[in-house]
């Protein structure tokens, strides 16, 4: 499913290296869990995979089902079914959850060359979706991450994953760092 | 798009798709429509005034106060102090009037309208839904399309091309038709209300605009009465080197209450086109009157050239006690804009709202705002405004807010939030603050920010690239303006937001 050679990164405006050669093989349907210390590079792996600006790769490889992720643009490895859990959600403030989620959904869709989803379709969807991670209906209507707590915020990572049913998902810091392949 | 053009296609790259990113990433109303043209020579003279006053059948008053008008500009000068930078306007070497051929006899029904006309104004999307009434679809007059009509009144350069809907509102007792035909038709009303909001000498532009305006909207709401549909005037340039000088007059009598919407567009072309309009808005006791702009004209190309000089006045005058007025605008289009509706808010217990989205990308520049006259007792005004720059663009808000002493225990809240793209584009706040009695409160917040690179990278993990999520973003921070246009508009301005900024990123 995912495999990383070699991986060396440093950062892109100063002269330091983070990553210093990771080598890992995932395989599909098993869970797997990075652990190190604070400033190891757990972060950095997670952000280029799923290609944050401000990293250098200076060497190695990392594909996603034999596709090379490194070459592509963040929306495209989303689109190839990459999800990161974020460790800090990000906040939108006047964008409504639901119009965040439905642009994303239709966005890989498009870009995988599918339909889009009608709004009944995705209403009856997300309804369904969050009735099982038990998100009321208030929390779909509010702003992206705007005010949330803690708890609901990483909730709320939780159900765009169950939404975009990605293929790889990396949870950052969610639940203690843990890398996971539904 | 010249860009595209210049650009090699890729190999594998079909036709198809190329097209298809033209259509997209282009003005979409940069088309001309091919008529016949008649138009009055160049320049400005009292001889064009009068024939202006004559072209549209006007009485002799009408011509005397043109003419009078036309003197005072002669002694104004060109205001200085906006924050924008043009070249100097030869006001000699424009057209002031144009009007199609076909409208020489004017058309006694929208049947009768050039069918090129209405051909336009269907490319442009604009419904004159009526069409399909007069074409004869049975029941369709009692079937209400799509749940909410709106009756509109489409301006072609310099005239009025047909009024919809006029017969089912003149039931109501509403006068909705072109302010031409109305200084022919009610001229005690327009007697009484024209150049009372924005007096013959306010200004350089409203001055011209009294001289040599042509066309425009007249709205008379009669007492009591809730205007049964939206009313909406759409304005088009066409022709080349020609002005539009638009007049608008929109008076709600007591207790009535209309919704209006104006929607302007302009072909692309290379030199620049000069659009000087007044608008007057009366309101009396306890009325209220809501007018929408949704203002997209030829902005310029990505490198500056051509586009509209946008100098609009735009006034409300509350003169009864518990009257209301709301602005709401959103200006994405226009190489110049110099725009500042404002309220007078004379009756007591009025209230004025101003709510605008100005962007500004590539070379665009807007200086606009509003002011807030409070002269009656609790009086309650408020300014949303929200101005997005991109490219190299700038963007100013500029705000009077003033409280006068017989203006006991007024009030006021602004808010004025910048949102910058890139870094070569700019965000100016120039409020200005006058409390001239100690029972009022003023309230001024403004913030200024970028698109944030976390949010941009959460959208594109998300699968969004990166326009749609500056769209995205975009449209977030502008919400409550949004929120306050008519719903049959809010999704077209939402789809604008977009369309304005598309190239502004990457």
């Amino acid at each position: 499913m995912l495999e990383i050679k070699n991986l060396h990164v440093k950062l892109e405006e100063e002269d330091k290296q983070i990553l210093k050669g990771v080598d890992l093989k995932i395989e599909a349907g098993k869970v797997h869990a990075i652990m190190g210390p604070n400033g190891s590079g757990k972060s950095t792996l997670s952000y280029v995979l799923s290609g944050r600006d401000g990293y250098e790769v200076t060497d190695g490889s990392a594909a996603l089902e034999g596709d090379d992720l490194l070459d592509m643009e963040p929306e495209e490895r989303a689109a190839a079914g990459l999800f990161l859990a974020f460790q800090y959600p990000v906040e939108i403030p006047g964008v409504g959850n639901m119009t965040f989620l439905r642009t994303a959904v239709n966005s890989q869709r498009k870009a995988r060359g599918e339909e889009e989803m009608s709004a009944t379709d995705f209403l009856k969807l997300i309804r369904a979706k969050a009735k099982d991670l038990k998100i009321d209906a208030d929390m779909l209507k509010r702003p992206v991450n705007v005010g949330f707590s803690g708890g609901e915020k990483k909730r709320n990572e939780i159900l765009q994953m169950a939404m975009l049913e990605p293929k790889m998902c990396i949870l950052d810091e969610t639940v203690r760092a843990l890398m996971w392949m539904p | 798009m010249t860009a595209l053009d210049q650009t090699q296609v890729k190999d594998g790259v079909d036709q198809e798709t190329v097209d298809a990113v033209r259509e997209v990433s282009t003005y979409k109303y940069g088309w001309e429509t091919e008529i016949e043209m008649e138009y009055a020579p160049k320049g400005l003279t009292p001889d064009i005034v009068r024939l202006i006053s004559e072209k549209n059948g006007e009485p002799q008053w009408m011509t005397d106060w043109r003419l009078a008008a036309y003197d005072r500009w002669l002694q104004k000068e060109e205001p200085d102090w906006a924050m924008v930078d043009y070249p100097e306007i030869d006001f000699q070497d424009q057209y002031y009037y144009a009007r199609p051929k076909s409208m020489e006899v004017k058309p006694k029904s929208l049947d009768e309208v050039d069918p090129k006309l209405l051909a336009t104004y269907e490319k442009l999307g604009i419904p004159l839904k009526e069409q399909m009434i007069l074409a004869g679809v049975e029941g369709a007059e009692d079937a209400p399309a799509e749940g909410r009509k709106v009756a509109v009144d489409a301006v072609f350069d310099s005239v009025s091309v047909g009024t919809t809907f006029q017969k089912e509102l003149k039931k109501a007792g509403v006068i909705f038709c072109s302010i031409s035909e109305a200084i022919r038709e009610h001229p005690e009303l327009v007697k009484k209300y024209l150049g009372s909001v924005v007096p013959v000498s306010d200004n350089f532009y409203a001055t011209l605009n009294s001289a040599v305006f042509s066309d425009g909207s007249f709205v008379y709401i009669p007492p009591g009465v809730r205007c049964p549909m939206e009313l909406s005037t759409y304005f088009r340039i066409n022709a080349e080197n020609t002005g539009q000088f638009e007049r608008t007059l929109i008076i709600a009598d007591k207790g009535s209450y209309v919704s209006y919407l104006e929607g302007c567009t302009a072909p692309q072309r290379d030199t620049s086109q000069l659009h000087a309009a007044v608008v007057e808005i009366i309101i009396e006791e306890d009325a209220e009157v809501k007018y929408s702009t949704v203002q997209n004209w030829f902005p310029g190309d990505e490198n500056g050239k051509g586009g509209i000089y946008n100098f609009v006045t735009k006034r409300a005058d509350c003169r009864g006690d518990r009257a209301k007025v709301m602005w709401t605008q959103v200006e994405t289009g226009s190489a110049v804009t110099w725009k500042y509706p404002s309220c007078i808010l004379r009756g007591d217990d009025s209230q004025g709202e101003f709510y605008s989205i100005a962007i500004t990308n590539n070379h665009q520049q807007a200086d606009t705002g509003t002011k807030m006259i409070h002269l009656g007792k609790r009086t309650k005004s408020r300014i949303v405004s929200k101005g997005i720059s991109a490219g190299v663009a700038q963007n100013t808000y500029r705000g009077l807010v003033s409280m006068h002493p017989k203006a006991k225990d007024s009030r006021n809240y602004t808010q004025c939030d910048s949102l910058l793209i890139g870094d070569k584009c700019g965000a100016h706040t120039v409020p200005y603050i006058e409390v001239k009695n100690n029972s009022s409160r003023v309230e001024h917040e403004a913030t200024t920010s970028k698109v944030d690179d976390e949010q941009m990278f959460y959208c594109r993990q998300r699968g969004m690239d990166e326009e749609e999520a500056v769209a995205l973003i975009v449209n977030g921070f502008a919400k409550e303006v949004l929120q306050a246009l008519p719903m049959e508009f809010a999704m077209e301005a939402q789809q604008l937001v977009a369309i304005s900024l598309e190239g502004s990123v990457g």
